[in-house]
């Protein structure tokens, strides 16, 4: 079983790590995309946000046929209307079209201009693609994580000492350290790692395992999505005008039905018209699973028409394994505990392939050359797992000293990533490894630390003020910058301290390499 | 999720690891008599169950059994590296952060009855 554990592992693990990195990002995408557009810094949350996008959307788009309307949180505090622009009555199909819109600040009415940025999707769509597309990314991803499944199982069979070991680091002794270390960060979170990798796995488990959806649906492509995964009907324009009902009660309305759940998108449809329907479609927070439940209104007598979103126990089921993945439904307590597991499975990855290497290739004396195979799984190795850190940093980097103006800016941050991540493979390349590792990791705790002052220079957000008046994306945003610093700081320093222990250790012995040595082992 | 249910999964998690030799040794600078080792660890597992049934009681049943597992998973977190660290620290909070949660939980609900 080790055997399988080791080689299910690895070479995946190089991936795996890329997927935990991203993801653990990927809990916080609106607090990053909030974060990557300063100018929506001093947007505050305001009960009238409503009534607000209402005044708006007659003003700006009164025969639009299409308003939608999304309210701030606390996740969110902006208030983001849009509408449906350039559709000629008669013709309109509401799917075709341009689609306008403007962010506001729900406090002022203020009209804000974000920059442009991919912010927090990009992580998330990193995570599942990796930047190499729909088909061979995803393929890809799904590969590595069934490899990674494996790897946990065989894991905890191969190694059952994990649990007599359950509560045990031994640390400064080398390699027996960071053994325990890839033990204790694998069996402490081992409930998430399960969880997260098989949850995966159903996120895309139609691309995976298509044959019964094919066999079912031949001569319907696409007819599985729409009876698995029905949408609500759309609203039908009738010609003839009416008032539009007013909003705020079917607000509360929609919000006893869901037990005090607050709707998060409103969408109208044909404001104005007799046909008008209003939906409302309930915030993700609090509940596990990730199918959309909405409500739909009479947009004129303002009655509730129909409740969507009460699914079969097949689909609940589905639902529920995608929600714990995504992981929307939670608090901010339980989304800390989410990222904390998540840090833990990067940390399990990377110590991982580490460990595989350093088992696998013979130990070399003090200046002797390492074997080309050597060398090449060392450098992928720093590469990946010291450059991806240094990638994200340069990401944010890249977000606040970026010209605002500069064409294609958020193809510029995505490409400043990756520049950043290959160079640390090029870096890798040109130092002894012994030396890259501390260096890197210390390079990358220096690029997060001062994070917060790029923000304090080029924004008026910086930690001082927000620490005291908010707002707490910034101050938490900042801080968490500090916290990965913190974390790089470690691995700089655990890694700086190997090799004088590692001289102590091969003192008592012979050589490498020696026919002694051979024996002895 | 709070700072009582945390507070209880910890416990339970240092007694568990108490009951150990290993960290006896560490901690108490002895090995414990079976006596002793049984009674940490039954009362380690009562105290995680507890920690569900307070967290489920809280959040509900499908949300609480998430939080349960992450505050799990973040003890667990807190008390190896204690353990690690600083050993005696990890024995005292034991004791000391579950009396400090009741506390914290009876100044709530005083709160709560006092004010209307």
């Amino acid at each position: 079983m080790a055997w399988l554990h080791a080689w299910a592992g690895w070479p995946a693990g190089w991936i795996l790590y890329a997927v935990f990195i991203s993801g653990t990002l990927s809990y916080f995408r609106p607090e990053i995309s909030h974060w990557m557009r300063p100018e929506l810094a001093t947007a505050r949350e305001h009960p009238d946000s409503v009534a607000m996008a209402m005044r708006i959307l007659q003003e700006r788009a009164p025969d639009s046929s299409r308003w939608v309307i999304n309210l701030p949180n606390e996740r969110e505090p902006t208030l983001r209307v849009g509408w449906m622009a350039a559709t000629e009555p008669g013709k309109a199909d509401r799917l075709i079209g341009r689609f306008d819109g403007v962010v506001l600040d729900p406090s002022t009415g203020k009209e804000l201009q974000p920059r442009q940025t991919r912010g927090g999707d990009f992580f998330q769509r990193f995570h599942y693609e990796l930047g190499l597309g729909q088909v061979w990314g995803r393929w890809l991803v799904g590969v590595c994580a069934m490899a990674m499944l494996i790897a946990i199982l065989s894991g905890v069979i191969a190694h059952k000492q994990l649990f007599r070991n359950f509560f045990t680091f031994r640390p400064g002794k080398g390699q027996r350290s960071w053994l325990d270390a890839h033990h204790a960060v694998g069996v402490l979170a081992l409930p998430y790692h399960l969880l997260i990798t098989y949850t995966g796995l159903i996120t895309m488990m139609f691309m995976y395992m298509p044959a019964a959806v094919e066999t079912a649906y031949r001569y319907d492509p696409g007819g599985f999505l729409i009876e698995a995964f029905p949408n609500p009907p759309h609203a039908q324009a009738t010609g003839r005008s009416a008032r539009l009902t007013a909003i705020e009660p079917l607000l509360q309305q929609a919000e006893r039905q869901w037990n005090g759940a607050a709707p998060a998108t409103i969408v109208i449809e044909y404001p104005g018209d007799a046909g008008a329907r209003v939906q409302m479609q309930r915030s993700a927070h609090g509940k596990l699973t990730h199918t959309g439940q909405f409500i739909i209104f009479d947009g004129v007598s303002g009655e509730m028409l129909s409740i969507w979103g009460e699914e079969s126990g097949a689909m609940q089921a589905h639902g529920v394994l995608y929600g714990l993945h995504m992981a929307r439904f939670s608090s901010a307590s339980l989304r800390w505990m989410f990222a904390l597991c998540g840090v833990l499975g990067t940390v399990m990855v990377a110590t991982g392939l580490v460990l595989w290497s350093v088992k696998r290739m013979p130990q070399r004396a003090e200046g002797e050359r390492a074997m080309l195979s050597q060398r090449v799984v060392e450098i992928l190795n720093n590469g990946t797992i010291t450059g991806l850190p240094i990638a994200v940093a340069v990401y944010f980097w890249a977000n606040r000293l970026l010209p605002v103006t500069l064409a294609e800016r958020p193809a510029w941050e995505v490409r400043c990533f990756f520049a950043a991540w290959a160079l640390m493979y090029v870096a890798a390349l040109l130092q002894n490894a012994r030396t890259a590792w501390p260096r890197h990791f210390f390079a990358g705790a220096l690029l997060f630390a001062l994070l917060p002052l790029v923000n304090g220079l080029t924004t008026s957000a910086h930690l001082g003020i927000t620490l005291m008046q908010g707002p707490a994306i910034y101050a938490g945003f900042d801080l968490s910058m500090l916290g990965i610093a913190a974390l790089l700081a470690i691995a700089a320093w655990n890694t700086s301290r190997e090799r004088p222990e590692r001289k102590e250790a091969a003192g008592d012995t012979l050589p490498s390499g020696t026919p002694m040595l051979e024996e002895r082992s | 999720m709070s700072f009582l249910t945390f507070a209880l999964a910890y416990a339970g998690l240092a007694a568990l690891s108490l009951a150990m030799n290993r960290h006896a040794r560490e901690v108490f600078q002895r090995e414990l008599a079976d006596g002793p080792r049984l009674a940490l660890r039954s009362a380690g597992g009562c105290l995680l169950v507890v920690s569900l049934i307070l967290t489920a009681a809280s959040s509900g049943w499908p949300v609480g059994t998430v939080e349960w597992f992450g505050m799990l998973t973040a003890s667990a977190v807190a008390c190896v590296l204690l353990l690690t660290y600083y050993p005696r620290a990890a024995g005292v909070l034991a004791a000391v952060l579950p009396a400090l949660a009741v506390v914290v939980l009876i100044h709530d609900r005083y709160m709560a009855w006092s004010s209307p």
